[in-house]
């Protein structure tokens, strides 16, 4: 018994080192989040769901700032409308991750009516919210609690990448104008989906207000609303036609900046209308940072 | 609670860890704790299943202690009709009464009857199949005297939920099992290593060959009507290995992680695929059930013993009894009924027998001969599972004239990786045909060649692996 219990031990162990190499080298191509639970406690933080994931990328943001009076280097902590609102859930993770001894950081949180909406699925059992340790590495609790999110086979194609600074690069890219078409029809079919199901959230609106409470106490907040093609701000429109005047008056309360691309016609580069790719990404970010040295 | 889960990753080293370090002193804790752990992973599903499991081993406890004090046929034929009345009570209340119903409605609609009748809104309680017939072994046993009746309640409870082989299977015989559950186990190292090699083939086959088929099979079912010959052709193919990944899989899983506690059960699969006729591959799938049909079912029914109309309806009784078994549905009995003619013709000319031995052994490659026969007892099962995997009759005779149509000269146009999966698992099955699982051939290799391989094949399921929420058997 003795010689299987420490057989069994010894190869547990060199399975677990193995692992672990894996998860340290590869970790941000075979899992679209796990890397952001890998890294250290984040002074300036980028907040929302995939419009923000892909759409703005920390490097840019910590070029353009590189000798103002922000605490960088920017971290992109959003995740996917699958995972995430602005609700306490998310608003725990945040706390979890946020270097508390920040002065001066920059917060981005990127504000649509779907993060700010009622759904009927509880999202407690999902990344980042079912995370008590955002900060290890390797993580072997997001291994073992999110095994179903890691697309292993990945190593090979490495069709995406999760960088270190939580920005996620699509390598993907669509080929063709065909495949971008079916890629905006998609978009459109969910929200149409989700307009019907979900419901715009007035406690959620609060719990915005209570996030950018919070955050203020480490350095300057700022909402953005970013672009996306005609046919979904349609959509968004008609689910929540005074969305706009509802987070202005959010952030005349709270005195933060409020950025808005959506009025603008859609200038930059996506792949299905909703995400930037991360040739769009770059104007886009630069523009961002250009509004919010404006605004400053 | 699934075997492919972190649930039962945490589960089995805690009472492997408690069986052997803890209880290891008392048989009746060991038993015990068994049965504890047995209801948790069986209640993990669903706690309201465990009443059903629990009024099981009751009711045939108590028909067994009956029958060993009751000397009177009558009183013993009665406490025998009882077990059978109330197992196969619950598994025709959950499983088929929906089923009996619908055709009972419809037979009177043709008439010119119409009659409203509100079908059951149950859940199908997992395993109920593989349980009831593990019961129900005993007390035929007992009432045959082939078996003496238990009066240990917590070795016999052990016994009925014991949870490896709970839900789906091998389905135990009381006389090979429950004896196990008197006598001290000892920890045997040779044995559990084997068992854990067993376990680690099962999850391949089950993650990477079964869940990854899965994937492309259930596509290709769902709009068969707008998929090429060559399509449909591949597809099916997919099937057959998914179902037996999936189900051989369970059952290495099963048998591995019995052994870690020092059990044995029955093999349920023998390498089916490398059968040279069908009576061989009837003798190679899924054993557990085709042998308790043929020890409760067709010898009582008189065998081959008879006259040529005699083995001729007892084929079809226990081929159609086996095919419902599957399932509610006309598909099941299609399936069972088909792989009956493809064997009364063997029986008829006693040939059913002739293929006892492995298939090539001593050599490298089948003969040419083998080869062909090995290809035509294929594509016979594999005609036959298109009737097990349709929704209706009418589904799978229309995926099979929509296979043999001119489009089957074509290029697939499917996810063929799976194809590479199936590969890998005939190779190395090819290999080990003498054994009783994919990877016993490694016991008499170096630690090094050994420890590599268990890493090569824990790093393809890794990579490659399926993500899928069940096992097909579970809900048979």
């Amino acid at each position: 018994m003795k010689k299987f219990i420490y057989k069994s031990l010894f190869f547990s162990f060199l399975s677990g080192l193995i692992l672990s190499i894996f998860l340290i080298t590869m970790g941000g191509y075979i899992d679209y989040f796990y890397v952001k639970f890998t890294t250290p406690k984040a002074k300036s933080m980028i907040f929302g769901d995939s419009r923000s994931l892909q759409g703005i990328q920390p490097k840019i943001i910590n070029k353009y700032f590189d000798k103002n009076e922000f605490e960088l280097p920017m971290f992109n902590y959003s995740f996917t409308i699958a995972q995430i609102s602005y609700d306490s859930l998310y608003l725990r993770s945040i706390k979890r991750k946020i270097d508390t001894t920040t002065k001066r950081g920059l917060f981005i949180l990127s504000v649509h009516p779907w993060v700010l909406s009622e759904r009927q699925k509880s999202l407690k059992n999902v990344p980042p919210h079912n995370m008590n340790c955002v900060t290890c590495n390797p993580n072997f609790e997001y291994f073992f609690r999110n095994l179903r999110y890691f697309h292993f086979r990945s190593i090979i194609r490495r069709t995406s990448k999760l960088h270190k600074d939580g920005w996620l690069e699509e390598r993907n890219l669509p080929k063709d104008t065909n495949a971008l078409k079916k890629g905006l029809l998609h978009q459109i079919k969910m929200y149409k989906g989700f307009s019907k199901k979900w419901k715009v959230s007035k406690k959620m609106l609060g719990t915005l207000e209570e996030t950018i409470n919070y955050l203020k106490k480490f350095g300057t907040v700022i909402l953005v609303r970013m672009p996306v093609d005609d046919k979904i701000k349609e959509i968004e429109n008609k689910y929540w036609k005074d969305f706009e005047q509802d987070i202005k008056k959010i952030t005349n309360r709270t005195q933060v900046q409020y950025i808005s691309f959506f009025r603008n016609k859609l200038k930059y580069k996506t792949y299905d209308g909703n995400h930037l790719d991360k040739y769009g990404g770059v104007p886009f970010t630069k523009d961002l940072c250009k509004r919010i040295l404006l605004k400053k | 609670m699934l075997f492919n889960s972190l649930d039962f990753a945490i589960f089995l080293p805690i009472v492997f860890l408690l069986y052997w370090f803890v209880f290891n002193k008392n048989l009746k804790l060991q038993n015990l704790l068994i049965v504890i752990a047995s209801y948790i992973f069986y209640g993990w599903w669903d706690w309201r299943f465990l009443s059903l499991i629990f009024f099981s081993t009751v009711v045939d406890y108590t028909m067994g202690i009956l029958l060993s004090k009751e000397e009177k046929p009558t009183k013993r034929k009665l406490y025998l009709w009882i077990s059978i009345l109330v197992n196969l009570g619950l598994l025709g209340f959950f499983k088929y009464y929906n089923f009996f119903l619908e055709n009972f409605i419809t037979a009177f609609s043709f008439f010119g009857y119409k009659i409203n009748a509100q079908g059951l809104n149950v859940v199908l309680p997992v395993g109920i199949s593989f349980y009831t017939f593990q019961t129900l072994s005993y007390t035929i046993d007992v009432y045959k005297r082939k078996l003496k009746p238990t009066k240990d309640f917590i070795a016999f409870s052990a016994f009925v939920s014991f949870f490896p082989q709970l839900v789906a299977g091998p389905i135990e015989r009381a006389t090979h099992l429950l004896p196990q559950f008197y006598k001290k186990r000892y920890f045997d190292y040779d044995k559990a290593v084997d068992g854990l090699r067993q376990m680690l083939w099962g999850f391949f086959k089950k993650i990477v060959v079964a869940d990854n088929a899965a994937k492309v099979v259930n596509e290709i079912f769902l709009n068969y009507h707008e998929q090429s010959g060559i399509n449909l052709l591949i597809g099916i193919i997919f099937f057959a290995f998914q179902i037996y990944g999936d189900f051989s899989g369970y059952s290495d899983i099963a048998i591995g992680a019995s052994r870690l506690f020092g059990f044995d059960l029955m093999q349920n699969f023998n390498f089916p695929y490398f059968s040279r006729d069908i009576a061989e591959f009837w003798r190679r799938w899924h054993i557990s059930l085709s042998t308790w049909f043929r020890d409760y079912l067709y010898i009582p029914l008189g065998g081959s013993r008879g006259g040529t109309w005699m083995k001729i309806r007892n084929t079809f009784i226990i081929f159609l009894v086996s095919g419902f078994w599957h399932g509610a549905n006309w598909t099941f009995i299609v399936w069972g009924g088909l792989n009956a003619l493809y064997f009364l013709p063997l029986l008829l000319l006693k040939k059913n027998r002739v293929n006892t031995d492995t298939v090539a052994d001593g050599k490298i490659f089948p003969s040419i001969k083998e080869f062909f026969q090995i290809l035509l007892t294929f594509s016979l099962t594999v005609l036959a599972w298109v009737f097990f995997r349709s929704p209706t009759v009418i589904d799978a005779i229309k995926y099979i004239k929509h296979t043999f149509s001119l489009s089957l000269f074509s290029i697939p146009t499917i996810d063929m990786k799976p194809f590479l999966y199936i590969v890998f698992l005939i190779l190395i099955e090819w290999l080990s045909r003498k054994n009783k699982h994919g990877l016993e051939v490694l016991k008499s290799k170096n630690i090094l060649f050994r420890w590599g391989i268990y890493f090569i094949i824990m790093s393809i399921i890794l990579i490659f692996g399926a993500r899928s929420d069940s096992f097909i058997y579970f809900q048979f």
